[in-house]
């Protein structure tokens, strides 16, 4: 018997298409990381990882074009329903503002507000957890709920660190997840490009 | 008399359905147009599994009755086919699958 034909299952498997190549994991991976490393040292210098995470679209795109649309094939996205990402990103937001909120109050850094930034880890491994998640769910790509999990199980154990210096937790919380990504974007980008070879010269695409 | 005829007038609807749609092929080929803006022509192959010439074969068909958009460009001096669903392929691709709901719901076990 035929299985049934979900339309939203093929727009699933062609966005995870999209993400198989590794390159958006390099990407946000090595802005990640780099900004854990500048950013309790070198603060002014952040601005570079910010600008390459701003850029990362048009980035992205013309790597792929290059490297992954000659081996598998081209394909633009419908502009449309969004689908259940937003909702996560939104969620997990204020999921994880509240839980700051919770845990600022609870260890009385409310009264001593220069303590903020000592939480920071927790609100982002909340936030960055949610929106692996929603990705993990929006592409069914396993690694990407690998990824939720350490940002989420990162947040805690980065704030509960003892380190010297305002943003060296922060820091290290991003610097090690940025390379978690950024190694698994590289291992993704390997298997792709050993998965499928460029085709032979001029025979990529003859439609007639 | 005809096996319709003979079937009764319930079957007639059958008739109606899009043929140029119900072709496995060609309905992988609509269902992927369907869900995405456009691909080309090694997208769709690779998703679909068909041959060179096969694939070529159904998209002009596919073409010839308007379903789809067939454009042909270079970039960066390689040629790209940019195949993109039209407002009737995509008015030909929902009225099957209302057609095939409808038809096949009214079956009885």
């Amino acid at each position: 018997m035929l299985e049934k034909i979900d339309l939203k299952q093929v727009e699933h498997n062609v966005l995870r298409d999209f993400f198989q190549d590794g390159l958006t994991d390099m990407l946000f991976g090595a802005c990640f990381f780099f900004l854990g490393l500048l950013l309790p040292q070198h603060g002014g210098l952040v601005v570079f990882p910010i600008l390459l995470l701003a850029f990362s679209a048009p980035l992205t795109m013309g790597l792929k074009k290059h490297f992954t649309y000659p081996r598998t094939g081209y394909v633009a996205f419908r502009q449309g329903d969004p689908g259940p990402v937003p909702w996560f990103v939104l969620g997990s937001l204020v999921l994880g503002l509240v839980a700051l909120v919770a845990v600022l109050i609870t260890a009385g850094v409310i009264a001593d507000p220069g303590q903020w930034y000592r939480w920071m880890p927790i609100l982002f491994g909340i936030w960055l957890a949610g929106m692996f998640l929603g990705l993990g769910l929006q592409v069914r790509l396993a690694r990407y709920y690998v990824v939720a999990g350490v940002a989420l199980a990162g947040g805690p154990l980065a704030t509960l660190l003892p380190l010297s210096g305002k943003l060296s937790n922060i820091g290290l919380f991003f610097a090690v997840l940025g390379a978690v990504i950024l190694a698994w974007g590289v291992f993704a980008f390997v298997r792709f490009l050993r998965r499928y070879p460029l085709p032979a010269e001029g025979n990529a695409d003859v439609s007639n | 008399m005809s096996a319709t005829e003979t079937a009764g007038t319930d079957l007639q609807p059958i008739a109606g359905i899009d043929r140029l749609v119900h072709e496995p092929a060609r309905l992988m080929i609509l269902t992927i147009l369907y869900v995405v803006e456009s691909a080309d022509f090694l997208y769709l192959m690779r998703q679909i599994g068909l041959t060179r010439g096969n694939l070529s074969s159904h998209l002009g068909k596919l073409e010839a009755a308007g379903y789809i958009d067939v454009k042909k460009e270079f970039v960066d001096k390689i040629p790209r086919t940019l195949l993109r669903l039209t407002d009737n392929g995509r008015e030909a691709f929902q009225a099957y699958r209302q057609d095939m709901i409808g038809l096949l719901e009214g079956l009885a076990d």
